[in-house]
């Protein structure tokens, strides 16, 4: 009975967050500089190749779905996170994980390398986002407590994003240093099929560790001693976590520059209807994440001052009082 | 002494007889005047150009511009040659414009060429300021003549075109880029949108409107920018397989700033529109 008690809810948010996946998805293919109509898309997807099927087809529908492999893998990489560090302000943006993968793959695209080898461009994020993962844990590991762990990723962002602009300084291409509000800000525009294919073998490899890392996660909330008793292989579950992140937000901001604060808001928003474990809270995280993010890229898509917001500032524009409204909160709790 | 006196009383002599009043020190700070001037001046008048003005993707003049001394648009570089005239654009480089002027340098701003009448303005502009006026006109006669014989061949049904540069910027119908492609015989598509000066054309609408012809930079560098990646979008590449759009490169070198040498882009262009 219990039980039964448990898992309604659990299974009424899934399908909420799907349908408005679903939702959102044909949103996504509908809207856009050019108007079509209901049948327009319809045809578009089933019908002939012709211009109308290329703008559905080519340009919105590989967008959508990188918003939702992007939107997932922050999601979940956030839940993992506030599990590993045990703490609920750890999200791939604040500590500085988006900011490196940032710079991995801003070294690695402007470099040129990216050019003779497609994967060089994930290659670099991931190392990017796997070396600030290992900086993180090594200061802030063994509950060192909030403060640390927020003071550590203002010095890795500031540090990534001095190092970015820097990298895109020296690219002989008179447009690269106007392009450091992509990587920083994050923006879908003009992505194609190429960076789906790109990214979703190393973000599915991602997910598989983080949800491998899941189970041990659950008794990290009773302390890693206890952990240990319960027969939990810490070291292993904390090295899942770490490639995990490592590989779904490096691919991500490889392709996308840094969208900010999804890790941070989904997992926090959902905890209340599917608690606090992780191996329910990843799951659904990622499809929080994919269904956050995908709002977000619509509302980036308003033409406003002509131009395209960037998909971060959309994200920044809910999550930073949020953000706010948990510093102030878990101070609360601390005092 | 006596000779000296001499030497320097034919060289005042042959000085007078070339240009009697004309600026004989002529520095320019903006890539636009740069081009002006290699093609109005004598040599030995140019005493500096923009570094701008060695980069073969965007200046026709590279090669002359290999032995004149560079600068980077700042005022002093240009103050320790102490030149006679100085060419500026009115846009860059303002605060040494002010700067210059409150120093007494003799200076001459121009605006940005928007389309071949303005450009015709500054090259007369320019070449009465330095004694080069029959030489412009010459130049201007040629350039006219080139034109009209292509806008003679201009095809009755003219075929669309749209300039479409990183970022998916067009230049629209009040720029020196729509005039090049109007006297070739094509149909600026980004007039139709309603762009201006000039404009971002989002993906989609390119796809769309379908133009007959995409003109891409010839130029592209080694060093890549997410700016190019809208250029070489699956979307754009798939319309071009299906030859509902044709692909021209030009180097942006002949139609960014205003030069005689447009004629050749329109030549060449309008090979592409005749077919």
């Amino acid at each position: 009975m219990h039980a039964a008690n448990h898992h309604k809810p659990r299974g009424r948010i899934v399908l909420v967050l799907a349908g408005t996946i679903l939702v959102l998805l044909f949103l996504s293919l509908w809207i856009g500089p050019v108007r079509l109509t209901l049948p327009d898309v319809w045809s578009a997807l089933t019908g002939d190749p012709g211009p109308l099927a290329t703008v559905v087809r080519e340009i919105r529908l590989p967008r959508a779905i990188l918003a939702c492999l992007i939107g997932a893998s922050l999601g979940m990489s956030g839940a993992a996170l506030q599990a590993l560090v045990r703490n609920p302000l750890a999200e791939p943006g604040l500590i500085g994980v988006s900011a490196l993968a940032a710079l991995g793959a801003v070294i690695a695209y402007y470099s040129g390398l990216s050019g003779t080898y497609a994967f060089a461009l994930p290659l670099g994020g991931i190392i990017g986002a796997f070396l600030a993962v290992i900086a993180l844990f090594a200061l802030t590991g063994r509950g060192r407590g909030t403060l640390t762990l927020i003071l550590a990723g203002v010095a890795i962002n500031s540090l990534g994003g001095a190092l970015t602009a820097l990298a895109l300084n020296l690219s002989p291409n008179p447009f690269a240093a106007y392009e450091i509000f992509f990587w920083l800000m994050g923006s879908l525009s003009n992505r194609s099929s190429e960076h789906v294919y790109m990214v979703l073998p190393l973000m599915l490899c991602g997910w598989a560790f983080l949800l491998a890392a899941a189970r041990g996660l659950d008794t990290f909330t009773l302390g890693e001693e206890v952990a240990a008793t319960l027969g939990v292989n810490i070291a292993r579950t904390r090295w899942f976590v770490i490639v995990g992140s490592a590989l779904a937000v490096g691919a991500g901001v490889a392709v996308a520059g840094i969208v900010g604060f999804v890790g941070l808001v989904v997992p926090h928003l959902l905890r209340p209807f599917v608690g606090h474990r992780p191996i329910v809270l990843l799951p659904v995280s990622a499809l929080g994440g994919a269904a956050l993010t995908l709002a977000a890229d619509l509302v980036s898509r308003a033409p406003i001052g002509g131009a395209e917001l960037k998909l971060g500032v959309v994200t920044a524009l809910i999550g930073a009082p949020f953000f706010l409204f948990l510093v102030l909160k878990t101070r609360q709790d601390v005092a | 002494m006596r000779v000296a006196a001499l030497v320097l009383a034919a060289a005042l002599a042959n000085a007078a007889a070339a240009a009697p009043d004309y600026p004989q020190r002529v520095a320019s700070m903006n890539l636009c005047t740069d081009s002006m001037l290699f093609e109005l001046a004598r040599p030995e008048q140019v005493i500096s150009v923009t570094t701008l003005s060695r980069d073969p993707d965007v200046s026709y003049f590279a090669a002359r511009s290999r032995d004149v001394h560079v600068n980077r648009g700042l005022a002093e570089e240009v103050i320790e040659l102490q030149p006679d005239l100085v060419l500026t654009g009115v846009h860059t480089a303002s605060g040494a414009n002010d700067l210059l002027r409150r120093l007494g340098f003799n200076v001459l701003s121009f605006e940005p060429a928007l389309d071949l009448d303005t450009f015709r303005a500054s090259f007369r502009r320019l070449a009465a300021a330095i004694g080069a006026s029959v030489r412009a006109e010459r130049l201007l006669a040629t350039m006219d003549r080139r034109i009209e014989l292509s806008r003679q061949r201009t095809p009755t049904a003219r075929p669309t075109a749209i300039i479409y540069r990183p970022n998916g910027f067009s230049p629209g119908f009040r720029s020196l880029a729509h005039d090049m492609l109007v006297a070739a015989g094509f149909r600026n598509l980004a007039q139709d949108f309603g762009i201006e000066y000039g404009g971002f054309v989002p993906l989609e609408r390119l796809v769309v409107a379908a133009p007959d012809f995409v003109l891409l930079d010839a130029n592209p560098t080694d060093s890549p920018a997410l700016a190019d990646a809208i250029l070489i979008h699956p979307a754009l590449l798939k319309q071009r397989d299906r030859k509902h759009l044709r692909r021209i490169e030009i180097a942006e070198k002949y139609w960014t700033c205003g030069g005689t040498f447009i004629a050749e882009a329109i030549e060449h262009l309008a090979a592409f529109a005749a077919h």
